[in-house]
């Protein structure tokens, strides 16, 4: 049964918002990059994914995403298998249930910041007007005080991030993911990133952070430490 | 070839008054195949009304249809008034100014010319062309000598001549002749399918190369593009989504691009003063060349859109 593309209201579901089990993935004949990997994220809490350069962070990242075919193993959302399905059906399921920050922000170089940030919405069938509108209230609370006509070539590398977190916000998703999103940031645009993580997972939204920072590990609610030398979960 | 007149045919009476009514000209004008049909009453000199002792010209009485010149009174009145049409080279050469003056028929009466009648390539033998209208013969009393009928295809005059000759039948065999073009319209044919098949091959070769042209552009175009389609895809673009994206772009550039390259090609063959192909040739052209572009873009599409995200975005 395909999951609801909306997320689950009142009481019914009370288990983790995404659930990994025995995860397999790797490319050609190369040993896999995840190897029987297990987690749970649950909402109201952001959940840090630690661990040196090239374990495989963001592997999991985009594999909880639904980007990636697993070679063994399954991804839940709201108890329902979801992995298994159809590229249209996980396309879906990423635009109408996820949010993404990527590394470097992503940016159209080519679009204006208001394009860019609405650009999702076009996945969803939801009206320009009406994402639009969302956006520019999205701006504010970001305090992204730039003409929403400019291009992303013009602006700083914070406010890019920051015109990224509208972007993975403003389908109002319930599970926020973000690979390494405060990495190239200065302290004030971090905390900016931070804090809507924070707020994202107070209201009630499941939060995933890969980071190899320390200091954003240590703010997470729940680590998830790649390290062989620290392997294991720890809140 | 087909100013040699590949598509007439012409039906002459030798004799020494002429043979052919209007009737005839009103009765080829009713088959389908016929574009055009014109009559021709005897060879009478003019000259400049003014200048009697000018250049003289050929005046023919004509009933039917002259590119430009409807020379067929339409009502009794204009029958009545003694009007002519003079080609431009006609008027040079009596010396008149184009499309006006008055000209005398040899020994007999006055002509007002009436405008300018521009001979079409079928009739340019007839230069310098001066034509009288005719009335339509009264019962029984014929005024043409010669008919020059138009097929509306080099195909048709073979079957048009079977048509026309049973017209022809009461008339005495030895005084009427019908000729036609079917020998050099059969060579037209023939040129014109070799023609046919050499512009097929260029269109096929032109086809393929744009293809192949398309396909290397349109890979370029999606490679310099992997981060952004890879980021389409982690927000939720669909494959369908991404190929349409890439295949509509290239369509779209490629009917822009094919348009203004017709518009450019015709404006130019226009002012070469050249045969223009037709609308529904380069609108075919057009679609044609979009639809190729379309297709060669499919492929680097599905390549796009069959990539994977985590790859994609992690291109510097």
């Amino acid at each position: 049964m395909m999951p609801s593309l909306e997320a689950p209201t009142g009481g019914a579901y009370l288990g983790p918002r995404v659930r990994v089990r025995g995860a397999v993935f790797g490319y050609g004949t190369d040993s896999p990059i995840v190897d029987d990997w297990s987690a749970e994220f649950h909402p109201g809490t952001v959940t840090a994914i630690t661990g040196p350069s090239g374990c495989g962070k963001s592997t999991r990242l985009y594999l909880l995403g639904l980007m990636v075919k697993l070679t063994a193993g399954a991804v839940e959302i709201d108890g329902q298998r979801v992995d298994h399905l159809s590229d249209a059906a996980r396309s879906r399921i990423r635009a109408w249930r996820f949010g993404f920050v990527f590394q470097d922000a992503a940016l159209d170089p080519t679009r204006s910041v208001l394009d860019n940030i609405i650009e999702a919405s076009l996945y969803r069938n939801q009206s320009r007007r009406e994402a639009a509108q969302r956006a520019r209230e999205l701006m504010d609370r970001f305090d992204i005080a730039i003409p929403p006509d400019r291009r992303p070539g013009q602006i700083s590398g914070g406010q890019a991030q920051r015109i990224a977190l509208c972007r993975a916000l403003l389908g109002e998703p319930d599970i926020l993911v973000a690979d390494e999103a405060t990495g190239n940031l200065d302290p004030r645009s971090a905390a900016t990133v931070l804090e809507a993580f924070r707020e994202h997972a107070v209201t009630g939204g499941c939060a995933i952070v890969v980071t190899h920072d320390p200091t954003v590990a240590g703010w997470a609610d729940r680590r998830i430490s790649l390290d062989p030398l620290h392997e294991g979960v720890s809140a | 070839m087909d100013q040699q007149g590949t598509r007439t045919l012409v039906i002459q009476s030798t004799g020494d008054s002429p043979l052919l009514a209007t009737q005839l000209v009103d009765t080829i004008a009713t088959i389908p195949l016929v574009e055009t049909v014109v009559g021709f009453g005897p060879v009478r000199d003019v000259t400049a009304a003014a200048l009697p002792d000018g250049t003289r010209v050929g005046a023919r009485l004509a009933y039917g249809v002259i590119g430009n010149v409807q020379a067929t009174p339409r009502t009794p009145n204009e029958a009545t008034v003694q009007l002519a049409w003079l080609s431009m080279q006609a008027s040079r050469t009596l010396g008149l100014p184009p499309g006006a003056g008055t000209i005398r028929i040899i020994d007999g009466p006055e002509y007002t010319v009436a405008g300018v009648v521009t001979p079409p390539d079928y009739l340019q033998s007839f230069e310098p062309l001066v034509v009288i209208p005719t009335p339509a013969d009264p019962h029984g009393k014929a005024s043409l000598s010669t008919i020059v009928i138009l097929a509306k295809s080099p195909e048709d005059v073979a079957f048009l001549g079977k048509t026309v000759a049973p017209l022809l039948s009461e008339l005495p065999d030895e005084n009427v002749s019908l000729s036609s073009s079917e020998r050099l319209a059969t060579l037209r044919q023939a040129i014109g399918g070799e023609l046919t098949k050499q512009a097929r091959v260029i269109v096929l070769a032109v086809l393929a190369i744009s293809t192949a042209i398309s396909l290397v552009i349109v890979w370029g175009f999606v490679l310099g593009r992997r981060k952004d389609l890879g980021r389409r895809r982690a927000l939720g673009a669909t494959r369908a989504t991404i190929i349409a994206l890439v295949v509509g772009q290239v369509a779209l550039t490629a009917a822009l691009a094919s348009t203004m390259g017709a518009l450019f090609c015709t404006a130019t063959l226009s002012m070469l003063n050249t045969q223009i192909p037709r609308p529904s040739y380069v609108m075919a052209v057009v679609v044609g060349l979009t639809a190729t572009a379309a297709l060669a873009a499919s492929v680097p599409a599905t390549y796009a859109a069959n990539r994977d995200p985590l790859h994609e975005l992690r291109v510097p």
